[in-house]
């Protein structure tokens, strides 16, 4: 498995991924920064919520399914935009270890950008000098929220990633994308009662500053449900190498 | 199945809806031997090849690899296999990139054997050169590294002589001739261009519409390329008995209605003309002809083979 995970490492150098991730991962921050300072500037009394919470509420709702999602269509459509895939196949390599490997540095992916992104959501917010002092625990709380979104985000992406396997190009998944983010920003921003049953929109609901609509259980188990079933296809789909190709 | 048997493949089918991409395949390629599997374009032979890598199941039929039922679907056979397939690169990675990926994934421990592969292969300048930038004929090189870099038992290579020029044509054919006589590798390759397998191969399979035609050992390979003096004569045999008593050739024989095929001393056309034109024997026509595996290819193939690129 370590040596999988390695050959997966090094297949990242010199992509545009991680750059991107990263670029894109900051602009809610700074918007953000940009909505706190305009309000502090005309005398409104904003606290860490505001700055950091509001920051996570904001990549969560109009960014992660597509940035995340967007990883991990690269880390898989690249294998036949390359067509590398069918010599992968042809290796002493368990093509289950290759998909385990693929999720897990889709997972590391997302965890480095949340990072980086509340890191800047921070930053930013330490420059605003209205803003009061942030308590180690408050800043703790908001890390945590903005790491375990991000991550509950990516193992939400199973299915597009079946679907960037079964398809073998860009357009379909990011498209797939596009639509789950529409939908998860409607359904939040309208507060409609079927956002529980959304399980895109989890992450939004868990977000901090988020005041509206409490996931329930059978959020938790629908998201859980997409996720099985992905990765489920994605099984199926990669040890069906037959039929005009290496899956 | 015997120790030296390497490959063998029984009764190997495959069909995409009605159509019989590959019908029935018995062959077997004994340890160190290298196997020319010969063919037209979509005779069958890239399908042969997914299904001995296991990159598509056959329809019916099975491979033995090294003794493995599973073929190539087992992975600790995986392990021994090299095989170069038409599959591409990671374009953003540099050559030596690509072949660690391959180095690493393949459980070979020793970081120098990435160089070692390069320069086997003539790579070794291209190392740092990004997979996107390279030539047609470096890739292929580059796909014959990713081949070779596990010191694998059996080499399965698919048109390996595509996009090569003619300096890397003979340097990847020289390249796998030591490959199998001085480390024993055994090599199945397909190509459609009749004169690389000619040169290279041990035996030669022969496929056409998924099947196979014959297979031809190396020795009986020389015997069917030979040269030979074709003489229509009015009376077969005595023009034989004259042959043979009289200019002492005996290596000839008796094709279909007045044609004598002499194997020996074609330098002698004319005394042969004078002396059965002296005996009385009308010759009609004396020419040299030489057969190769080309012609005998395009009688196997009913002519189909001409109008394709076959003679290479």
């Amino acid at each position: 498995m370590a040596r999988t995970l390695r050959a997966e490492l090094i297949k990242l150098r010199r992509t545009p991924l991680v750059w991107v991730a990263l670029v894109g991962i900051s602009l809610p921050p700074l918007l953000n920064a940009l909505l706190v300072a305009d309000r502090l500037s005309k005398g409104d009394n904003l606290g860490w919520e505001t700055a950091l919470g509001q920051s996570v509420l904001l990549s969560n709702l109009f960014l992660a399914i597509g940035l995340y999602g967007m990883v991990a269509v690269y880390l898989f459509a690249s294998e036949h935009t390359d067509r590398a895939w069918e010599h992968l196949m042809v290796l002493p390599v368990g093509r289950g270890y290759v998909l385990v490997a693929k999720l897990l540095i889709l997972l590391i992916l997302t965890a480095v950008t949340a990072a980086v992104g509340f890191g800047v959501s921070l930053l930013l917010g330490l420059l605003q000098p209205r803003l009061p002092q942030l308590p180690a625990a408050e800043a703790w709380r908001y890390a945590r929220t903005a790491l375990t979104t991000a991550l509950l985000t990516s193992s939400l992406m199973p299915v597009v990633i079946w679907i960037t396997m079964a398809v073998r190009n860009y357009i379909v998944p990011i498209g797939t994308l596009i639509g789950l983010t529409v939908v998860n920003v409607f359904l939040v921003i309208f507060n409609a009662d079927e956002v529980i049953y959304y399980p895109w929109s989890l992450p939004s609901l868990l977000a901090v500053y988020y005041k509206g609509t409490t996931p329930t259980p059978v959020s938790w188990v629908l998201a859980a449900a997409v996720t099985v079933i992905g990765l489920v296809l994605m099984r199926v789909h990669v040890y069906r190498a037959d039929q005009g190709g290496a899956a | 199945m015997p120790d030296d048997v390497v490959l063998e493949t029984l009764d190997l089918c495959k069909t995409y809806g009605r159509k019989a991409a590959v019908q029935e395949l018995s062959l077997l390629v004994r340890r160190g031997e290298i196997y020319g599997f010969l063919g037209l374009n979509g005779a069958g032979k890239t399908t042969t090849i997914r299904m001995i890598l296991g990159l598509t199941r056959p329809t019916s039929g099975g491979v033995t690899i090294l003794g493995r039922r599973h073929g190539a679907r087992d992975g600790t056979v995986r392990r021994r296999i090299g095989a170069l397939t038409e599959a591409g690169f990671y374009g953003n990675l540099t050559v030596r990139e690509n072949l660690e990926i391959v180095r690493r994934l393949t459980g070979v421990p020793q970081k120098e054997r990435t160089d070692e592969t390069l320069a086997l292969v003539g790579m070794a300048s291209e190392s740092g050169k990004v997979a996107r930038a390279l030539s047609t004929g470096m890739r292929q090189r580059l796909r014959l590294a990713r081949a070779l870099i596990h010191e694998p038992e059996l080499l399965v290579l698919d048109e390996p002589a595509n996009g090569l020029d003619p300096t890397g044509i003979r340097e990847v054919r020289m390249l796998i001739r030591s490959l199998a006589e001085e480390k024993g590798v055994t090599v199945f390759m397909s190509s459609h261009i009749l004169a690389e397998v000619q040169q290279v191969a041990t035996r030669i399979g022969i496929l056409h519409h998924g099947q196979l035609l014959e297979e031809i050992d190396r020795e009986e390979l020389q015997l069917r390329s030979r040269s030979y003096l074709e003489v229509e004569v009015s009376d077969t045999a005595r023009s034989a008995s004259l042959l043979e008593q009289q200019l002492g050739i005996h290596g000839f024989d008796v094709a279909d209605g007045n044609l004598l095929r002499i194997f020996q001393d074609l330098d002698r056309a004319a005394e042969v003309n004078a002396s059965l034109v002296r005996a009385g024997v009308s010759v009609s026509r004396l020419v040299v002809r030489h057969e190769s595996l080309e012609d005998h290819f395009i009688k196997l193939t009913g002519g189909e083979a001409s109008g394709q690129n076959v003679a290479g």
